[in-house]
């Protein structure tokens, strides 16, 4: 005896509920045509290295804000980098102050 | 932020950043796209620009593939596809092997900057005939995990965690746009700050909604949209709220979609139409990635701008967009334009959020910076022959987004750029109508017109401008 003909979904939609469903639907388009499509899982653990931001986070762990200054020209960057964007040199961390004005925001 | 010490004059001069050379003459020959859409399930991210590109060349019957020197193609996430290589696979599908090509990636702006690759390869000589070919799909992870691929192209160490998510960072931008160019001056009568601030908001997120209103509405003339929609303003304000004070019909949505544009020489274009257009002048900008780093300096002036314009501005910070700007400058300068509202006749810009429009307006200098809400009520980017539920003054001074834009058109990254591209092309080809089954859309002779693709909350953009060369 023939399997029974898998159920054929003319919208979106309903493929992507059967396919989280069952792991898998059959498309069927305007011209009749079917596509099959699978559930297909993708996962992944990266080793994210902070790096050279590391002490940043490390300084949130103390309850410090740690911003850096570049030993060329001064200039103080709140988000920390290792290199002065303007002048090329490298910067030294510079804790900074835990109060500030608010220059934009949202919620989301 | 104190100010940063100047360079000595005993110091050499800096090199410009940009030159704005041109090499050998560019002409767009041929374009084509697929149908945006939520979804194409019945099509892969090859069968998509073949279709794209079967319609291109179905316009210029001697542009054969044996005519075609290489590619450039173009798409933004190998996550959306889980494929890499993807750009071989287009190469392999449209029989261009062994020919020559290249994968083009710049976040937000990859199709505008594929079409600069190819522009390019062009220009300085390398090859004659150059196919510029991008898609993206989409649809193939669920739209929050799509959200989260498109957040990845912000700093993963300090951006990304903070929200992860696009219109957060396009709406504190905007927000900041609002308290700088209405909280400061349309309500700085009003004492309170807070109510000032929620006066300027309310304000902006109307004038916002005149440009979503408009993207939707000129796109209900457009076949190839994929969200044309009869709105109100009413209708956007009350849309969904996304990321105060961004609502959902303010914001574009993500697509699968194909686009291909054929640029080549001067010689060679004449060969295939007798309608070429050609390209001008192309320009790219670029800004930090973090928002957070972008600098409180000067603003780079337009001819029709001067420095005390600006005397009270810290620029850019996080409201408006430098790359735009450079990109503009870059552009307009080979091109030879100073006034870019009388002498572009219209310009596709990369409207992923209404706010960024109004911005983009600044940007491109088709108003000062502060006037771009001004300049969205008084109706002249609007066209003239449409219909819109609201006075419209200066419809057609400049019409912005004519085919619908982003908002409306739909958003498959690596394809957009070249959507612009080729919507551009039929409007100075004049073949609006041809195309779209409606010639409402049609500029009146159009012989000028820009594109502008931008990427990564502002981190780089790309502008072209279009000349019809018959």
């Amino acid at each position: 005896m023939a399997p029974p003909k898998p159920k054929r979904f003319t919208k979106f939609r309903e493929v992507q509920a059967e396919i989280e469903k069952s792991g898998s639907a059959i498309f069927r388009d305007a011209n009749g045509v079917d596509s099959l499509i699978v559930l297909s899982p993708y996962s992944i653990n990266y080793i994210h290295s902070y790096a050279e931001d590391s002490a940043f986070f490390l300084g949130l762990a103390e309850g410090k804000l740690l911003g850096s200054k570049c030993t060329g020209c001064g200039f103080v960057y709140a988000t920390p980098r290792g290199h002065c964007m303007d002048c090329g040199k490298p910067t030294k961390w510079h804790e900074l102050p835990k109060s500030g004005r608010v220059h934009a925001w949202t919620t989301c | 932020m104190p100010s940063r010490p100047t360079a000595k004059s005993s110091e050499p001069a800096p090199t410009p950043t940009h030159h704005a050379r041109g090499g050998r003459r560019v002409f767009v020959v041929a374009g084509g796209v697929t149908k945006f859409a939520k979804a194409h399930p019945a099509m892969d991210f090859r069968l998509m620009v073949k279709k794209a590109y079967d319609a291109a060349v179905a316009d210029a019957p001697n542009l054969t593939k044996d005519r075609i020197d290489g590619s450039r193609v173009s798409y933004f996430s190998d996550h959306f596809s889980r494929q890499l290589k993807a750009a071989s696979m287009v190469q392999d599908y449209l029989g261009l092997n062994p020919k020559g090509s290249v994968r083009i990636e710049w976040g937000g702006a990859t199709g505008g900057e594929c079409f600069q690759a190819a522009y390019e390869a062009v220009a300085s000589g390398r090859m004659d005939v150059c196919l510029a070919a991008g898609y993206e799909t989409m649809s193939r992870v669920q739209t929050w995990k799509g959200n989260e691929f498109i957040a990845l192209a912000s700093d993963t160490n300090y951006d990304f965690p903070l929200g992860g998510f696009y219109t957060g960072y396009y709406a504190l931008m905007v927000q900041r746009h609002i308290y700088e160019y209405l909280r400061k001056t349309r309500f700085a009568h009003v004492k309170d700050e807070r109510e000032a601030q929620r006066l300027a908001t309310a304000e902006g997120s109307r004038i916002m909604s005149l440009v979503s209103v408009k993207n939707h509405v000129n796109a209900l003339h457009n076949p190839y949209a994929q969200y044309p929609k009869q709105l109100t303003v009413e209708d956007v304000l009350n849309s969904e709220m996304i990321s105060y004070p961004i609502t959902r019909e303010q914001i574009c949505t993500m697509s699968d979609g194909a686009a291909v544009a054929v640029v080549c020489t001067a010689e060679r274009a004449k060969e295939f139409t007798d309608r070429p257009v050609e390209v001008i002048g192309v320009g790219t900008g670029t800004d930090t990635m973090r928002l957070a780093d972008r600098p409180f300096g000067k603003v780079p002036l337009m001819p029709h701008e001067s420095a005390k314009d600006y005397a009270n501005l810290d620029y850019p910070g996080v409201h408006s967009f430098r790359a735009g700007r450079a990109a503009g400058l870059e552009a307009y300068k080979m091109a030879g334009i100073t006034a870019s509202k009388k002498e572009l006749d219209f310009i596709e810009l990369h409207d992923a959020y209404a706010s960024s429009e109004i911005q983009t307006y600044e940007d491109l200098g088709l108003c000062r910076y502060g006037e771009g809400y001004a300049f969205t009520e008084s109706g002249a980017p609007f066209l003239p022959n449409v219909k819109y539920p609201f006075k419209t003054p200066k419809a057609g001074e400049i019409p912005v987004n004519p085919s619908g834009g982003l908002i409306a058109c739909g958003h498959p990254v690596g394809a957009t750029g070249l959507m612009q591209a080729v919507f551009a092309y039929w409007q100075l080809e004049g073949s609006i109508a041809k195309h779209f089954g409606d010639g409402t859309l049609q500029i009146p002779d159009a012989k000028r017109g820009a594109i502008h693709s931008h990427a990564g909350t502002g981190s780089a953009v790309t502008v072209s401008i279009l000349e019809r060369g018959f």
